[in-house]
């Protein structure tokens, strides 16, 4: 009984391990997992919304909360697995505390499945298949969703486990059982995110090559990967186009080319080495950083070879990764006009459209390439441990330099303008915002994106768009376009609030602050003149807010009938 | 029995981390601290740079200085300097005007600035000239106009000297298993 008592207790040190290491990477989110915010940029907003949502879900495939009062279809949810964590904690866990939760326990259960996966394929020997683990769970492309707020893919232990259960299945000593096990994973890679499935389907499809003259042998076990791969993920896309159309929605400032679409999601080389100025400017924080260590030491992979198994295979396939990660060298490729041949007849595909982050593949590198250093760790361990002992520790730091974590975090408490308090118990939400340009046009998803957020605590529906990022659509736009012209043109304070009532609007919520001085001046007026002496201001939770309210909204289904015939 | 010797770094590691997750948090301030920098290129003369920034309804005016004067500031480096703190603000409408020598006051720049962190952040613009016209472009960090030396390039630098420093170890383990291995 010694064998599985050692087993059970490095499992138990290298849980504890990655649970420390996790506490000071994301620091200080563990003293605060719910309140205290360290995410950068604005998809924390909507995942928070997706985890609410989840928390309340009745079955349907829409709900009215958002996109008031047409309602918001759940077929594009980014992940179904948080949708359906939050769906099952949501009765102990409020939305911020299970991202929180996702941002530290993710990282430590996807490092331990990295690290049993370095120690079952490339016979890594503990502890030096930690390595592993460190650089999957805490490296760049971590980093990256911690920061950019979208946390589901920190909990990937799937794409060890069936980057594992696949080569069992494509090995000489492979039973059928591995191939379903591969593509039960395979879908909840899928269902963690759609980028990760994609990362999951190249793992499949590069890790086949092993079927190559063995096809006889391991026909049955494909069959049976593919039995549950196939009806998953045909179920899969069936439901993400049912939710709109076939390409990604051009917008006013859409990229005129597909691979300048894709141009703020390639990863940088200057990245890899660390955290370069201006990493978490422009609303994204995209790092691929492995670390200097896990590089290191598949440069020795040259005189030092892992024990065994397909490490070549692990090179190769990481170094693919990477280069799609990095996308195509040399910022001439983003002149305007522009295009690779190759690119330019794929953009046609109106789907691929909606692939625009490919820096994502990069997981695969640091599963891949994280697992082959923490081999040839082992194998130089196995010849000189005093010498190789300090870089265990070395990697631990390593993944704290090049991500800079926890540094780059933000630190936000999360509060809800006190003003808020003051809406409508009736009725939708509207947020007048203003019409955003130039270098400030996020600035409106970042505001569309907050306001999804607040509902997790005012409860009231929303005329914004919480799903996918859209700019410049939507009832929130259309209804708050409308009315700044109308409160600019000093249309008819009756028909005016006719309207607003009619479209089942309780309250308006401005932003005075965010309007040129002369145009505040005159929308504060016009809305004082239509709707009223404001209900509430407010200047806490990081925004000045303005509530008026509106009398008498319609209720939702004469909302829709005047909402449609407008 | 390599094992407690190659975990002995490890443990006092493991040991670290636990003491650094149960240290109190790095208290929250009440106030938000917004360091402005406008890099300005050599060839402009000015006299002044102000920012007028709204926080959470109140106007306020900076003034950006480049004569040491602001902390952080190095004199005459070519980055115009300034810190406005006040409560939390997500985002900042803000107003740059520079006043060139011998010229009117002209507005560089009008836009929005967000805010990721409820303590601290900072915003910068580098100046241009544009038909004429003084311009200033929001940029991820303020480079020096004048000198080499730059703040900002800082966590670069760190994180390629960490680098060079993990490299020499890997190579002196792998000449370590290959002395023993000749041995």
């Amino acid at each position: 009984m010694k064998a599985p008592r050692t087993a059970i207790r490095r499992n138990l040190a290298t849980v504890a391990l990655f649970a420390a290491l996790s506490a000071v990477w994301s620091w200080p989110l563990l003293t605060s997992p719910g309140d205290l915010h360290i995410y950068r940029q604005f998809d924390q907003y909507c995942t928070a919304w997706v985890a609410q949502v989840g928390a309340h879900w009745d079955g349907g495939l829409s709900t009215i909360m958002a996109s008031w009062p047409v309602g918001q279809g759940l077929q594009r949810l980014d992940s179904l697995v948080l949708f359906l964590l939050a769906r099952a904690l949501g009765w102990l866990l409020g939305p911020w505390t299970l991202l929180g939760l996702l941002a530290l326990v993710g990282p430590v259960l996807s490092a331990w499945a990295a690290e049993r996966f370095a120690a079952r394929v490339l016979g890594a020997r503990w502890p030096w298949s930690l390595v592993a683990g460190v650089t999957y769970g805490f490296s760049g492309m971590a980093a990256t969703s911690v920061l950019e707020g979208h946390v589901y893919p920190l909990l990937n232990p799937w794409l060890p486990l069936m980057a594992w259960q696949w080569h069992r299945a494509t090995s000489a000593d492979g039973r059928w059982h591995h191939g379903p096990a591969a593509g039960g994973l395979w879908a909840l890679c899928l269902l963690t995110s759609a980028y990760t499935g994609i990362a999951a389907s190249l793992w499949m499809v590069v890790w086949a090559v092993r079927l190559r003259g063995r096809w006889p042998e391991v026909k049955r076990i494909v069959y049976a990967a593919a039995a549950v791969v196939l009806p998953l993920g045909v179920g899969y896309s069936a439901l993400f186009f049912t939710g709109g159309g076939a390409s990604r929605a051009a917008d006013a400032f859409g990229p005129d080319t597909m691979l300048r679409g894709m141009g703020a999601g390639f990863g940088s080389l200057a990245a890899l080495a660390g955290p370069v100025p201006g990493l978490d400017t422009l609303n994204h924080s995209i790092s691929p950083a492995l670390g200097f260590l896990p590089l290191a030491l598949l440069v020795c992979t040259r005189w030092i070879r892992p024990e065994r198994g397909p490490w070549k295979l692990c090179l190769v396939l990481g170094g693919v990764a990477l280069l799609l990660a990095l996308g195509p060298p040399g910022r001439h490729w983003f002149e305007p006009g522009y295009e690779s041949p190759l690119l330019r007849d794929l953009g046609r595909w109106g789907p691929l459209s909606m692939f625009r982050f490919p820096v994502r593949l990069a997981w695969i590198t640091a599963l891949a390439w994280g697992a082959v250093s923490a081999a040839v760790l082992s194998q130089l361990a196995a010849h000189a441990p005093r010498r190789a002992a300090p870089l265990l520790v070395v990697a631990a730091l390593d993944v704290l330099m090049v991500t800079g974590m926890p540094g780059r975090g933000a630190h936000v408490p999360w509060e809800v303008p006190s003003a808020y308090r003051s809406t409508s118990s009736e009725g939708a939400i509207l947020a007048l915002l203003p019409e955003f340009g130039g270098p400030s046009i996020d600035a409106e998803q970042t505001l569309n994106d907050l306001e999804c957020a607040y509902q997790i605590h005012h409860g009231r529906p929303i005329l914004n768009v919480c799903v996918e990022t859209t700019r410049r659509t939507g009832p929130r736009w259309r209804t708050g376009s409308w009315l700044r012209t109308a409160l600019m043109q000093e249309e008819s304070r009756r028909e005016v609030a006719w309207r607003l009532a009619s479209l089942g609007i309780g309250s308006v919520v401005w932003r005075p602050d965010l309007f040129f001085p002369g145009d505040r001046e005159v929308l504060g007026e016009g809305l004082v003149r239509t709707l009223g002496e404001p209900v509430a201001a407010s200047r806490d939770g990081g925004e000045y807010i303005v509530v008026f309210r509106v009398s008498d909204p319609a209720p939702p289904e004469v909302a829709v009938e005047q909402y449609y015939g407008w | 029995m390599t094992t407690p010797a190659a975990l002995r770094p490890l443990a006092g590691l493991a040991l670290l981390c636990p003491l650094l997750a149960l240290a109190p948090a790095r208290a929250a301030e009440d106030e938000q601290e917004l360091l402005l920098r406008l890099a300005v290129p050599a060839e402009a003369v000015l006299d002044g740079v102000t920012v007028e920034l709204q926080r959470s309804g109140d106007t306020r005016s900076v003034s950006l200085v480049d004569d040491g004067t602001v902390a952080g500031d190095l004199p005459f480096d070519g980055i115009y300097t300034g810190r406005d703190r006040g409560p939390y603000t997500r985002l900042l409408p803000v107003r740059i005007t520079v006043a060139a020598t011998n010229a009117k006051p002209q507005l560089a720049y009008e836009g929005l600035v967000q805010t990721a962190d409820s303590r601290q952040d900072a915003a910068s613009w580098r100046l241009v000239k544009e038909f004429g016209l003084w311009k200033a472009m929001p940029t991820a960090a303020a480079y020096p106009g004048r000198t080499a030396a730059s703040a900002g390039a800082m966590p670069t630098a760190m994180a390629l000297a960490w680098g060079a420093l993990v490299i020499g170890l890997v190579v002196w383990v792998v000449r370590g298993v290959r002395k023993d291995g000749d041995g």
